[in-house]
């Protein structure tokens, strides 16, 4: 089959690696980092190790997001069951281009993100009922996760196979 | 469904009836008390040593039942409501026989202490036997005699083999002990005639010299000994294990103890913010307005000889907020006091965010499946756990989001990831549908908004404002969202010029009299339409929370069926992941419908209207952290 590929389903699959891989990556970098200092504080104040749980896997759904272009990619083109359909050249690069947006900004806001949560559980460590703060305050990064992954979308479900 | 009115309350009592007073007031749980200003020398002060040994009691306690709750026949869970207590166990005030066990588990502990310092310092003396067991005699007998000498050491492997063959034939005898990582440990006798030699020697091969640990006893037996101290010591760790194990029982006692000793902290707390002159204490707090009557009542039986004196609030006063709602919006207070209560005089947001919050995270949620398990099971799952008044509110917020969720997913039809019928909203295929109902779910949410701060200046008799700032802002928008629309373009036009100018020459009014300065605070308000432009786009996270509930659902349907299409292992195995993948999936997502709904009331809702600063309600009473009151 390998040799049947087109240029334009490699680059499909690219883009697949690219959103999965890039926010993936931020993702898991990001709950590890929060869970170093959830283990942390935990040390401290183990009381309020159920409520860090939740602090440490907000960084997570980043990478959500880009496996989920990457799926909707795989559905589009067919590769999950049935017949892989014909990619042309142009869109194959309007689909790696399409999920730069989830990619990026998957990873920088993952990054950003699992930094105010490692702060916020710091302070749940000091202040245990502030962690509904704290979970907010966490969430307000993921607002352009949200954004970029709306944008992706919207541009890969533009891109048309015939 | 508002703010609960607080009245103040003062109460003069005779002395000797004022701890009696507290309890009865702790049982009531209805009054904050606040210190009593009074001249100095009057205050309180006279139970602070009282309160820093119940402090230190408590301390014990807490530590005792956290040794022993590992023996704890009974095995706490998640899924296990709390025990129930009677009230009366919560007041009281016998703890000796609980102290005798804390004393029990404290000495204990003091011994497994020293039993672990006991082991470690055998540990490092077998460690320096290992060396020289195969030496014979007790080190003691290692002596220089007229003609010899004894050197013990070690050296590296391959230079004491030289030594040796080296040395052959001369008055020297090297017996090789022992050899751990190429390092040989060894005896010499050496004749004093060739000692000076001999050492020359042993330095320039890297000798360190060393010797077995003094005593009458060989290494061998010397480490026998050692063994059977350890054997001894391993029994201690069991007796003390075990005696531990027999102290559990003592777990529901110790707990009780706690609260009792917690209640006891509570109301020595209560009696510093009193006044005291030598027969006579005073008191004053805030009590919500309905408990008033009740509390009198039986005050008044009880209290007899106590004067009480309720009166309302002055201006220069700050009660503290307490909200109080239907059993429909209740649980939803949850999610206010997560972020602030209310400021004294303002409207509780409660009632006009709940209907929002329950539709956002059924937006987000989106799956009418997840939607149906969570509204069945989670009453039963209160049922089962009996959980506390926080945790249940929140129970009760999800099943409403639940219920939300169902008809959502109906909506986008999603069931468990599949889309059987035809479906409302189709958000993977046509999506700008369904994102022009986001916004437009975020401009009615934004809206309501601005209308409860249209009502909050209406009941500030101030209905002016309420034109200049909410209605006009309402005008604005809604105006420029019918300049999308060809048929009602001029309307629109007029509804947004007029609604503009009306916050152009308005929005200052505060601030000056200066009509250009005036104009320039308008100005400014009006370059707000770009934060109206991000709240608004800030909703289309409801659109793509939705969308990825409904990918992944479906995502696994697929793996699901590529599972089960390859014969009975793989359909045991598909309905494995089916039924895990789920549950993930509705975990993940629910979560961050739970936090994301919370933002956009936080931010977007709570934004155009909302003051924050009232102090919450603390009232005396039980609060108890292991058990359950039985009423």
């Amino acid at each position: 089959m390998l040799e049947q590929l087109t240029i334009g389903q490699i680059l499909a699959f690219v883009a697949v690696f690219l959103s999965t891989f890039i926010a993936g990556y931020g993702s898991a970098k990001a709950v590890g980092l929060a869970g170093q200092t959830s283990a942390g504080v935990s040390t401290e104040n183990p009381e309020v190790n159920s409520k860090l749980m939740v602090l440490q896997i907000l960084p997570g759904t980043q990478g959500i997001y880009g496996f989920l272009i990457g799926v909707i990619i795989m559905v589009n083109i067919g590769a999950l069951g049935g017949e892989l359909k014909a990619v042309g050249l142009y869109e194959g690069i309007a689909l790696v281009a399409a999920v730069l947006p989830v990619a990026i900004v998957g990873y920088l806001s993952a990054m950003h993100q699992s930094k105010v949560a490692s702060a916020g559980m710091l302070m749940v460590g000091q202040h245990p009922d502030m962690s509904g703060k704290a979970i907010t305050m966490t969430v307000m990064v993921e607002t352009y996760a949200v954004l970029a992954l709306l944008i992706s979308f919207i541009l890969v479900n533009s891109v048309k196979f015939v | 469904m508002a703010i609960v009115d607080m009245q103040r309350l003062q109460a003069l009592t005779m002395k000797r009836d004022h701890t009696r007073l507290l309890q009865f007031l702790q049982r009531a749980g209805c009054v904050q008390l606040i210190p009593v200003e009074v001249d100095e020398g009057q205050a309180g002060a006279l139970n602070h040593e009282q309160k820093l040994t119940a402090e230190d009691t408590q301390n014990r306690i807490k530590w005792t039942i956290s040794r022993l709750s590992k023996y704890d026949a009974e095995k706490q869970s998640m899924f296990k409501p709390l025990p129930l207590a009677p009230r009366e166990a919560l007041e009281a005030d016998n703890l000796i026989s609980v102290l005798q066990v804390v004393e029990q588990v404290e000495e204990l502990m003091r011994r497994s202490g020293e039993k672990r310092g006991s082991e470690t310092r055998l540990e490092q003396l077998e460690s320096q036997l290992i060396p020289w067991l195969n030496l014979d005699i007790p080190a003691d007998e290692l002596k220089a005699t007229a003609t010899t000498r004894v050197l013990t050491g070690s050296m590296p492997n391959r230079k004491l083999n030289d030594m040796i063959s080296a040395w052959e034939g001369r008055p020297v005898s090297i017996s090789q002990l022992s050899n751990i990582s190429a390092t040989a440990y060894f005896l010499a006798v050496v004749h004093k005639s060739v000692v000076e030699e001999f050492l020359q020697d042993l330095r320039a091969a890297g000798y360190t010299p060393a010797a077995p640990q003094t005593g009458k006893l060989t290494p061998k037996d010397q480490m026998n000994a050692i063994q059977q101290d350890r054997t001894a010591l391993e029994d201690e760790e069991k007796a003390i294990e075990e005696q531990l194990r027999k102290l559990a029982v003592h777990l529901p006692d110790l707990r009780l103890a706690f609260e009792a000793l917690s209640a006891k902290k509570a109301r020595l707390q209560a009696q510093e913010t009193m006044a005291h002159t030598h027969s006579v204490s005073m008191l004053e707090g805030w009590i919500p307005k309905p408990s008033v009557e009740p509390l009198l009542d039986a005050m008044r039986s009880e209290f007899p000889t106590t004067q009480v004196l309720v009166s309302d609030p002055t201006d220069a006063d700050d009660p503290p907020v307490l909200l109080q709602n239907n059993a429909m919006v209740r649980p939803y207070e949850a999610v206010v006091e997560g972020f602030a209560l209310p400021k004294n005089g303002t409207m509780d947001p409660t009632p006009a965010m709940m209907p929002f919050f329950a539709c956002f995270f059924g937006m987000m949620v989106s799956d009418a499946g997840y939607g149906l398990m969570m509204a069945l099971l989670i009453p039963i799952l209160v049922k089962i756990l009996k959980p506390s008044e926080g945790a249940r509110k929140i129970f009760w917020i999800l099943c409403g989001g639940g219920v939300a969720t169902l008809f959502w997913g109906a909506m986008y039809n999603t069931w468990f990831g599949f889309s059987p019928w035809p479906s409302v909203f189709d958000p993977v295929n046509n999506s700008l549908p369904v994102m022009g109902l986001c916004i437009g779910v975020g401009a009615l949410h934004l809206f309501a908004g601005l209308m409860v701060g249209a009502v909050q200046n209406f009941k500030n008799k101030d209905p002016m404002s309420a034109v200049y700032d909410q209605f006009s802002w309402i005008a604005l928008i809604v105006g420029l969202g019918l300049l999308l629309l060809p048929q009602t373009k001029e309307i629109g036009k007029w509804m947004a010029i007029i609604s503009a100018g009306i916050i152009l020459v308005t929005a200052g009014r505060e601030k000056s009299n200066n009509p250009i300065k005036r104009l320039i605070s308008g100005f400014g308000a009006l370059y707000n339409i770009t934060g109206w432009i991000s709240d608004l786009l800030s909703y289309m996270r409801l659109f793509g929370m939705g969308l990825a509930t409904g990918v992944i659902g479906m995502v696994i349907n697929r793996l699901v069926g590529m599972l089960t299409s390859s014969g009975i292992i793989g359909m045991v195995i598909g309905a494995v992941v089916f039924v895990g993948a789920h549950l993930f999936n509705a975990a993940i997502n629910t979560l961050g419908a739970y936090v994301h709904s919370c933002r956009l009331q936080y931010i977007e809702f709570f934004g155009k209207f909302y003051e924050e600063g009232g102090k919450p309600f603390k009232p005396l009473r039980f609060a108890p952290r292991y058990v359950r009151i039985h009423e």
